[in-house]
């Protein structure tokens, strides 16, 4: 403690602060990763059933929505994060802290995972799909019974790639006093000249995404048995 | 069983297009084997998936028992899909299930309620010999035992017909035959149509009742396998027969080197074979006979093959021996004449 008094004082003084924005990131990162794939994995399989030559080709409809993902997806979060203000104001009755990052979180990123899942479910072998179609599949049974199936561990690794990546847009959510340990980071640490707290906030990312990635890993790793 | 009537289809590309198939026509009736041999390109493939409309066609008719499936809107499609069971040369198995729920797949998807699938895929894969590889990911099956599953797989349902696109191509020879086997014990256990396609004449051979040899979109020789195979009437179906019966023809520098000599072609079908013709023509005419080359094989309990041999002696033995062999029931062509140069 002594130590730490000494080498880290404003950790030490800040730790509750520190602690909230642990918790703060994670709130903001899973809130938001949980519902980037629920629209994110939908739209996925959307761009491959509809687009040639798949189950239910809808080629004009499959280029509108490629086109839109591939907007959402220039979009630097930054900007993101000001124009959708007003958005959250109406989604949800407010346009600061962690729920109001949470929307344009959601915005960033259900268009990746759309397109990471789409790389995915585009993977899955043609003659199973055709396999299911001989014995009288419905398209909705190829989508629950063969494609996602068949594509889990890529897209388990796909949620994995864009958790990490929450978590270093989350950062840049401090812009609508999100919080978080990306805004600490930065206010407190960068901006605050306290290098002991930039330090251990960096530390806790760090562990963070190295948490995550390896959580992934080994789920996806359970879940192939190619 | 199945019947195709005017079948053709044609694919488009920027580049014009192409005839897969050129009004074919063909009746396979219940409970046989049914054999398509092509060279790949041949418009088989296309072919046998014009029997389950996975390949519908630009026009024609394709009926399955007394369904019309080119007049059926989807959903009664894939109602009667479920009564055509499909095995495909690449498996095609779900590895992210094990072997078991492989199987259960057919039944989950025609909604047979979940407490009947176990009893079901015990029985299928009791069938095809797996029973212990119920908890198997297919990752951990080899070639043979994979297509196994995708035969109890596509038996799931009890269907009426059996269709195989190439489903020993993939296989070694002896687990081709193993294979083989299965389907043949399939078809008598449980009476049901199988028709396969492959461009393995030792396929054909093997099981088939009934061939249709397919050439550029059409069915260029049909028929029984043994009427086909024993006289064959295009040069393709010749090529096919030579797959087997490695009875290639005499080269021009080999019938040099016999010299002189009447020299024939015996090509030999059904019981004529079993009666030991050879030794006949030696000990009724009195002739030395010297046997070049040839084969016979055994075609679906029926031997036939070619034979090239030397007769020794005179215009009038080779008259006679001739003669003999055509009496016999053996169709014999004279390659060599006894003055030398002859009718080759």
């Amino acid at each position: 403690m002594e130590f730490l008094l000494t080498t880290m004082p404003d950790v030490v003084k800040f730790w509750d602060f520190i602690v909230k924005a642990i918790w703060e990131t994670i709130y903001m990162v899973s809130v938001s990763l949980l519902f980037s794939a629920l629209i994110g994995i939908p739209l996925g399989v959307l761009l491959v059933i509809t687009s040639r030559n798949h189950l239910t080709p809808m080629v004009g409809f499959n280029q509108i929505l490629g086109f839109i993902i591939n907007i959402l997806r220039s979009i630097p979060y930054i900007v993101l994060v000001i124009i959708l203000i007003p958005v959250s104001r109406k989604l949800i009755g407010t346009s600061i802290g962690p729920e109001a990052a949470i929307v344009s979180l959601v915005v960033g990123s259900a268009p990746f995972i759309a397109r990471l899942v789409e790389t995915a479910v585009r993977e899955v072998n043609r003659g199973v799909i055709e396999a299911a179609q001989s014995m009288g599949a419905t398209t909705w049974q190829i989508i629950w019974k063969i494609l996602l199936p068949e594509s889990l561990p890529s897209i388990v690794s796909a949620v994995t790639v864009t958790a990490v990546g929450l978590i270093g847009y989350s950062a840049m959510a401090g812009v609508v006093g999100a919080g978080g340990l990306g805004s600490m980071a930065f206010t407190h640490g960068f901006n605050g000249f306290k290098e002991d707290i930039l330090f251990v906030t960096t530390v806790f990312l760090i562990i963070l995404v190295q948490g995550i990635q390896m959580l992934g890993d080994y789920i996806s790793r359970k879940l192939d048995h190619r | 069983m199945i019947s195709l009537k005017g079948i053709t289809k044609v694919f488009k590309n920027r580049f014009g297009s192409f005839h897969a198939l050129d009004n074919v026509d063909l009746s396979i009736n219940k409970g046989e084997i049914f054999g398509i041999i092509g060279y790949s390109g041949a418009g088989k493939s296309t072919l046998v998936r014009m029997m389950n409309l996975l390949e519908t066609p630009t026009s024609g008719d394709v009926s399955v028992g007394d369904t019309q499936l080119t007049q059926l809107p989807q959903s009664q499609l894939r109602k009667a899909r479920r009564k055509i069971g499909m095995v495909f040369q690449h498996f095609n198995l779900l590895w992210s299930r094990t072997v078991a729920d492989n199987v259960a797949l057919p039944l989950e998807i025609a909604g047979v309620p979940k407490r009947e699938h176990a009893q079901r895929v015990k029985e299928l894969l009791e069938l095809v010999g797996l029973a212990d590889k119920a908890d198997s990911y297919p990752s951990q099956l080899s070639g043979g035992q994979k297509q196994r599953v995708g035969i109890a797989r596509a038996l799931a349902n009890q269907p009426d017909v059996l269709l195989c696109d190439e489903a020993t191509s993939a296989l070694d020879p002896k687990t081709t035959d193993s294979i083989l086997e299965l389907l043949k014990e399939i078809n008598r256990k449980l009476g049901l149509t199988v028709v396969l396609i492959t461009h393995e004449m030792h396929v054909i051979e093997k099981i088939c009742d009934r061939v249709a040899v397919m050439e550029s979109g059409r069915v260029i020789e049909l028929g029984d396998v043994v009427d086909v195979f024993s006289r064959p009437k295009t040069t393709t179906t010749r090529e096919f027969i030579s797959q087997v019966t490695g009875a290639e023809q005499l080269e021009d520098e080999d019938l040099r080197q016999i010299g002189p000599g009447t020299l024939l072609r015996c090509t030999f079908l059904g019981e004529s074979t079993n009666q030991a013709v050879i030794s006949h023509l030696i000990r009724d005419l009195g002739v030395e006979v010297s046997i070049i080359q040839g084969q016979i094989k055994r075609l679906k309990e029926i031997a036939f093959g070619t034979l090239y041999i030397q007769v020794h002696g005179d215009l009038d033995v080779e008259a006679k021996a001739v003669a003999y062999l055509k009496k016999q029931g053996v169709n014999v062509e004279v390659l060599q004449s006894v003055e030398g140069g002859g009718a080759k």
